[in-house]
């Protein structure tokens, strides 16, 4: 972890045997993701996440570019995943730590390169002009699981993000319509990945779990911050509701058994279920909302 | 070309459970490293050098620091078919290295090296798919060689999915099109160390893709093992007739 | 939470929002006559006094790393420019001599903007510097109040305003779209206050074409009235709120 927060051995041996006993400190149960609440904010693509006591925001904007060369009829997408001071004082402002390259790459992952957004819908002209979506992820408040909260945030912001209208002139000039004239246009996200995190514990030594046959490991979903720092490696998932995985990551740490894999599987899938229907609620909410203040407007 | 024919062969002529050409060399490098090694898994060819247990360099550093093991890859531009340059801290390479030090900071018996860092450095030569099996691999031989305890060895291979049918270690052209695992586990059994996953793949699949990497998995370190003891009866041999 | 207003401006401030920091503050502005103009939100976050770097240590100071981040787009020379600036009040105002050899790391992120701002038929283009402006008012304030959430001990209490003197030669401090097109000159005014009322200037700027007479008369009363309006409706009954949470747990 960034910036040594030192867990004395008494924090680990008293966390290690409550999870022996299946309790953990916040008072889930181990397979207990925790409670996603999404505030939708004023403007399009604006979203403030809370797991817990981590917190995010998320702001998407959308300017028009050139496309790359070797791909005219894509658009431009951009993650932004820079960690400040203000989440915890581990992560230090400038300099990219281990953790903070590896949530980074995890969204590129889910939400990139399985291509979510579709970026084929955001060209104007081929190889002219196209669309660039930026989403900058604000990391407020650390109490564990970046990763997850990351996934959740920047798919909620895009489902509610919504681009200019724009016309093409005779001249093969761009129009860009401003919002109070003309409806913006929605994105186009073909699946929502959600990531799951799981963390490990070795309840026994070392040499039984590499050696024996044993499979004692104890895992917990959705770390906290304590439950990371103390956690012998971690597992994430990311899928989405056509029980496709998008992504898997396990960078070492503790030796898993592979049914135990198939286990976490099927527990992040009906975890990302229902992480997909809450997103999609929300943004109906919203919608909903913004409806009603247009026919007051009206009226 | 077709990535996998329907009688069966794929474009290099391999069935879909064939592992490529898998050759290994161990202390290679006797003068400049404590442990080297060589492994080839088809065309890519991946050169590893370990130096440690050492005393680490900034000496002000804190005994419970968290690294003692460094991974470092360098890419040079001529790896792949197309010449290109990889940048100092391109993003992916940095990632593999994080893989790479997780997983063998959990094999590497760190206890018995408090205080100092092992350095491990891999160099590429040629990327024809499968480098990070390769770079696992190479390190577990050059950790061996270096004399560096470990709990077991840690094998690794990629094995994807064209259709139904799972394809056991991919080349760069099948990476490309398919979506494929990585997988390291740890000795003969069926735990897995290291497990990685970049494109779509459906759920029910997964198991299918898990139990036919960890066959192949025992398959490389079988082969490893047998380097490693011919090696050593060889060295065994020459101390012993002399 | 606690919200209110001058005659003009709706201020709604909150304390301690962030757990892993020692201090932090939410605050949001938005203007009373158009309600849909957006706000500017910004949150702070203090931490500190904490163990500096050898290169940053200061023998008998405390040494202050002040980061702005902006709500979209990676800092920029924009954001140091104000980081700059914050530096400039704030070195004057905490008390540095307290907590030599520490560092105090001042963390904002700016998490929404008015309106106003992206909207280019108002010249937005060539309005930064005056948006800037904005934000440092904002900044400057939600730091007061992280400040006072974190404990960080100030030579004095201090608060900021900004105004602008519109196409008509009227000042105000709630400022629209329309204020904005051709307007004039715009001020940021940063007093100290002691018993309640302003007592020195502490930190001035203004952009733009304007009269010295108008400055030193208007422009400085207006913002004198705003920042007291400010501190006796809004801050200190944040502060209040904050003081009766803390205290829940006494008999």
């Amino acid at each position: 972890m960034p910036k040594g927060i030192d867990v004395s051995n008494v924090a680990k041996d008293f966390e290690l045997e409550s999870l022996k006993q299946g309790l953990r400190l916040d008072g889930r149960k181990l397979n207990e993701f925790r409670d996603v609440e999404i505030n939708i904010g004023n403007s399009y693509g604006s979203v403030d996440v809370k797991l817990g006591k981590t917190r995010i925001a998320v702001r998407i904007s959308a300017e028009i570019v050139a496309p790359f060369e070797d791909r005219p009829f894509e658009g431009l997408f951009m993650i932004n995943t820079e960690i400040s001071p203000m989440a915890s004082a581990m992560f230090e402002s400038g300099r990219q730590s281990d953790e903070e390259i590896l949530i980074s790459r995890l969204i590129e992952k889910a939400v990139r390169r399985s291509n979510a957004l579709d970026l084929e819908s955001l060209c104007i002209i081929a190889g002219e002009k196209c669309w660039s979506i930026r989403a900058d992820i604000h990391y407020l408040d650390y109490d564990g699981n970046f990763a997850d909260i990351s996934c959740i945030g920047v798919l909620c912001a895009l489902l509610h993000f919504k681009k200019p209208d724009i016309t093409i002139n005779e001249h093969q000039e761009i129009i860009v319509h401003p919002i109070n004239e003309r409806v913006p246009v929605p994105l186009s996200i073909l699946h929502i990945p959600i990531c799951v995190t799981f963390a490990f514990f070795n309840p026994n030594d070392v040499e039984e779990n590499i050696k024996g046959d044993s499979n004692a490991e104890l895992i917990v979903v959705d770390p906290t911050m304590g439950e990371e720092l103390l956690a012998y490696g971690s597992l994430t998932l990311t899928m989405n509701k056509n029980r496709e995985l998008v992504q898997i990551s396990k960078a070492g740490g503790l030796s898993i058994d592979a049914m135990v894999i198939m286990d976490c599987s099927n527990l992040a899938y009906e975890i990302a279920c229902r992480i997909t229907d809450q997103i999609r609620e929300a943004i109906k909410a919203d919608d909903a909302k913004r409806a009603e203040k247009r026919l007051e407007i009206r009226l | 070309m077709e990535v996998y024919s329907p009688e069966g062969l794929r474009a290099d002529g391999r069935r879909w459970n064939e592992v490529r050409n898998f050759k290994c060399h161990i202390n290679t490098h006797q003068n400049s490293s404590d442990g080297s090694s060589y492994v080839e898994m088809g065309n890519t060819k991946v050169v590893c050098l370990v130096s440690g247990p050492m005393e680490s360099p900034s000496s002000g550093r804190k005994p419970n620091s968290s690294s003692n093991l460094t991974v470092s890859i360098s890419m040079p531009s001529f790896v792949s078919n197309s010449r290109k340059k990889f940048k100092k801290n391109d993003k992916r390479i940095q990632e593999l290295c994080i893989f790479l030090v997780k997983t063998f900071e959990q094999i590497v018996i760190m206890k018995n090296y408090p205080r100092t860092i092992i350095s491990i450095s891999i160099v590429v030569l040629s990327q024809d798919g499968g480098l990070l099996p390769s770079c696992v691999n190479a390190i577990t031989l050059a950790l061996i060689d270096a004399g560096i305890s470990m709990y077991d060895y840690v094998s690794s291979i990629n094995v994807g999915l064209y259709d139904t049918t799972p394809l056991l270690d991919l080349n760069h052209l099948e990476e490309n099109d398919l979506s494929f695992l990585t997988l390291g586990v740890v000795g003969k059994s069926e735990k897995i160390s290291l497990l990685l996953l970049e494109d779509k793949l459906s759920l029910d699949n997964l198991e299918k893709l898990l139990a036919i990497g960890i066959v192949g998995c025992h398959r490389i370190r079988d082969i490893m093992d047998q380097e490693i003891r011919r090696h050593g009866n060889l060295r065994l041999s020459k101390i012993t007739n002399k | 939470m606690s919200s209110g207003g001058s005659d003009e401006l709706i201020y709604e401030a909150k304390l301690s929002v962030l757990n892993r920091v020692d201090g932090s503050a939410q605050l949001s502005i938005s203007s009373r006559k158009d309600l849909d103009e957006g706000e500017l939100g910004i949150i702070c976050s203090i931490t500190g006094p904490i163990e500096s770097k050898a290169r940053q240590e200061s023998p008998q100071q405390s040494n202050l790393e002040i980061s702005v981040m902006p709500h979209i787009g990676v800092a920029s020379t924009r954001e140091k420019l104000l980081e700059y600036k914050l530096k400039l009040v704030l070195d004057r105002v905490i008390d540095s001599f307290e907590y030599p050899r520490q560092l105090i790391q001042i963390v904002l992120q700016i998490l929404n903007k008015p309106n106003y701002e992206d909207d280019t038929t108002i010249g937005s283009d060539d309005m930064n510097d005056f948006f800037s402006l904005n934000d440092l008012n904002g900044c400057l304030i939600s730091t007061y109040l992280a400040l006072i959430d974190s404990g960080i001990s100030m030579k004095s209490s201090f608060l900021s305003s900004c105004c602008i003197i519109n196409s008509n030669n009227q000042l105000t401090t709630d400022f629209n779209k329309n204020d904005l097109i051709n307007s004039k000159s715009a001020h940021l005014i940063v007093y100290d206050l002691r018993n309640g009322k302003c007592n020195n200037l502490i930190y001035s700027e203004s952009i733009g074409e304007f009269d010295e007479q108008i400055f030193f008369k208007n422009v400085l009363d207006k913002c004198k009235k705003e920042i007291e309006n400010l501190n006796t409706k809004v801050i200190k009954n944040c502060i209040t709120e904050k003081f009766k949470n803390d205290y829940i747990w006494k008999a």
